[in-house]
């Protein structure tokens, strides 16, 4: 009985001599041994650790303590094993991999219908050369919306690295025309130029960087001109080819007048 | 004066400047093969209805 009461006795001047601060707490440090474990910085938390005196340490979190740059992340390494992983180059993707220590890396995305701009801008003055064209992608898709010149039903015409010779073709399916010119192809036909009608045409220029064939180019097209009646417009299916056998670098659009209107973005197909 | 544009599509720039000598007379050239080339398909397509009303 008087043994209970002087231990709690003891105990109770143990608590008063030892705690001197908010947020303090005793820790048995040995048998019959108390000491004071002064509270740790805001956010930390007590955490187990045989090497210390309490056997407790205030510490960042783990999670927290990992990361140490913008847009890094935590990932496991085994159970209950966190690593930092940083932020890959802009542009790459996080990606499983399990030969890498955290199973995943940042990688560039996996080739296959990735759409990349190349170019976009105003068609003006009277041609527009789209120039250094880059060779690492695919295919080519540009897109040319409501261009208008000052000639009314004028045409849109296109070369290849302005190559005035390239015995170039192009077939408007929907008429069965072949139109054959050497030095130029016509890629949209009767443009009206009133200021409600509209245009649309859609480029598609399938591997060219090959240098082993001539080049084709797929088109499609609508123009509409109101005056003509609310449904009245033009569908525009045909395709286009040279001779040439270079690698496109270079796409020149002019509509043998000045452009008073129109849109262009080139596309580096994937 | 007639100006073209050459956007190059690497670096972004767009240069807006006068067609040289070279430019114009091709620009010339093409404006004429444009008609010769509408008047071949006019020509073609007349000679086509006429076939068929044979």
């Amino acid at each position: 009985m008087t043994k209970a009461r002087d231990l709690a006795d003891n105990a109770e001047g143990t608590k008063t001599k030892a705690v001197d601060a908010k947020g303090d707490l005793i820790v048995g440090t040995a048998a019959d041994t108390a000491a004071r474990l002064a509270v740790g910085t805001d956010g930390h938390l007590l955490t187990a650790a045989s090497g210390e005196a309490t056997g407790l340490i205030y510490a960042l979190d783990p999670v927290t303590d990992a990361v140490t740059t913008k847009g890094d992340i935590v990932a496991a390494t085994a159970a209950d094993t966190l690593s930092r992983l940083g932020v890959g180059a802009d542009n790459t993707v996080l990606t499983a991999d399990a030969l890498e220590t955290t199973g995943m890396k940042w990688a560039a995305p996996a080739a296959g219908g990735a759409y990349t701009e190349l170019a976009t801008g105003s068609l003006t003055g009277s041609a527009v050369n789209l120039t250094s064209i880059s060779q690492s992608y695919t295919d080519l898709l540009l897109i040319v919306k409501n261009f208008k010149a000052t000639t009314d039903g004028h045409s849109l015409f296109m070369r290849f690295n302005n190559h005035t010779t390239g015995n170039y073709r192009a077939a408007a399916v929907s008429t069965s025309n072949l139109e054959i010119d050497d030095s130029q192809m016509r890629v949209a036909d009767d443009q009206d130029t009133g200021a409600a009608s509209t245009s649309f045409y859609r480029y598609y220029i399938p591997d060219y960087t090959n240098t082993a064939t001539w080049k084709m180019m797929e088109i499609y097209g609508v123009s509409n001109n109101p005056s003509g009646g609310s449904l009245y417009g033009n569908p525009y299916i045909t395709f286009g080819i040279t001779s040439r056998t270079n690698a496109i670098s270079e796409i020149n659009l002019y509509a043998n007048s000045n452009f008073t209107s129109g849109t262009y973005i080139l596309y580096g197909v994937k | 004066m007639t100006h073209l544009i050459e956007h190059n599509c690497q670096t972004g720039e767009v240069i807006e400047r006068e067609m040289n000598a070279e430019e114009l007379a091709q620009f010339e050239l093409d404006k004429v093969q444009e008609q010769k080339s509408k008047e071949q398909i006019a020509e073609a397509a007349a000679k086509k209805a006429e076939q068929k009303g044979m």
